[in-house]
């Protein structure tokens, strides 16, 4: 496991205030729904400025947030491929 | 006298809606759009039997000099306009943090450069005629302020402030300047939505439906009539009771 997955993990835990412990969250954890971690619109904001202060990852606009904001996964991803 | 309207964004959703009202109400009809050509022709066809008077023009409205030629292509067809609304809009929703720059000036650029445009074309014809009419389609998001939509309501909000200000400029003319503020309307937008959306949408407002297309155009047609001749900088909400 990638360290930015685990830092991932606990800024979703702590940011999002999420009742789940980190074991439970994979990679293939969805953000929406019911089967996942049931974030809503709001989340989302809290996580772009969550991912900007703790990666320097900057996601600003809406095309690029419908592709990041799917899985914990996606999130990873795309954390890796731009910080 | 058949009267001479103009009406941009007239192929789609509540634009048509205006058109149709005031083609069946025996007027004249300039159809203008941008991008949606085949709609204004289907829309004339459909309209044929009823009115013969149905006129296409194509035009940017965020462009000055392509709206300029189009006003004055009306004028030397037509010799006059007595009624101009401007109904041409679009959205492009997503939260500020989310929202590039081009979203934000392509709503601007439609939504409220788009009026200023038509509204300062036309007007130098309304003051020779000592007469007219300008109706600017805005929104209860201009009002009220929705999430997601910080440029479509600064738009719209522009466009209600814009309303007032014209009225006061023009009324030395006769020329009367108002604006309707449509709530949630059904049109392709709206069908779109999936049926969860739609509910919470229905639960809020107050007559419990989505409003008809229809039932904006005939606000609109009440406002160029000579029955609203002593209301002017104006915006008349059609929202089923909302805010």
């Amino acid at each position: 496991m990638t360290d930015s997955i685990q830092k991932l993990k606990n800024l979703l835990i702590t940011r999002l205030k999420l009742k789940v412990d980190a074991d439970q969250i994979t990679e293939d954890t969805q953000l929406f729904g019911p089967e996942g971690l049931g974030l809503d619109s709001i989340d989302v904001l809290e996580l772009v400025v969550g991912i900007k202060k703790e990666f320097g990852v900057e996601i600003s606009d809406r095309q690029t947030a419908e592709k990041v904001f799917t899985s914990v996964g996606s999130i990873n991803k795309y954390i890796e491929e731009n910080r | 006298m058949k009267r001479i309207v103009l009406v941009t964004g007239g192929s789609k959703g509540i634009g048509r809606a205006v058109v149709t009202a005031f083609a069946e109400a025996g007027d004249a009809v300039i159809v203008s759009c941008c991008r949606s050509l085949n709609e204004a022709e289907a829309l004339r066809l459909e309209l044929f039997p009823k009115n013969d008077a149905i006129f296409i023009e194509q035009a940017n409205v965020a462009d000055y000099a392509q709206i300029k030629r189009m006003i004055n292509n009306v004028m030397e067809k037509h010799g006059r306009i007595d009624v101009l609304v401007n109904n041409a809009g679009i959205t492009r929703d997503s939260f500020l943090m989310l929202m590039s720059e081009r979203d934000w000036s392509d709503v601007i650029d439609i939504n409220l450069t788009g009026v200023f445009n038509c509204s300062k074309a036309v007007s130098e014809y309304m003051i020779s005629q000592r007469g007219g009419v300008i109706i600017n389609i805005a929104s209860l998001s201009g009002i009220i302020g929705l999430p997601g939509q910080t440029n479509y309501s600064a738009a719209k909000g522009g466009v209600i402030a814009f309303t007032k200000a014209l009225a006061k400029e023009l009324a030395h003319f006769g020329i009367r300047v108002n604006a309707v503020a449509p709530g949630v309307i059904e049109t392709e937008i709206i069908n779109s939505l999936n049926e969860k959306v739609k509910h919470n949408f229905l639960d809020n407002i107050p007559l419990k439906r989505f409003g008809r297309p229809d039932e904006v155009a005939s606000v609109v047609r009440f406002l160029a009539s000579q029955e609203a001749s002593y209301i002017t900088g104006e915006t008349i909400c059609v929202t089923g009771g909302l805010p």
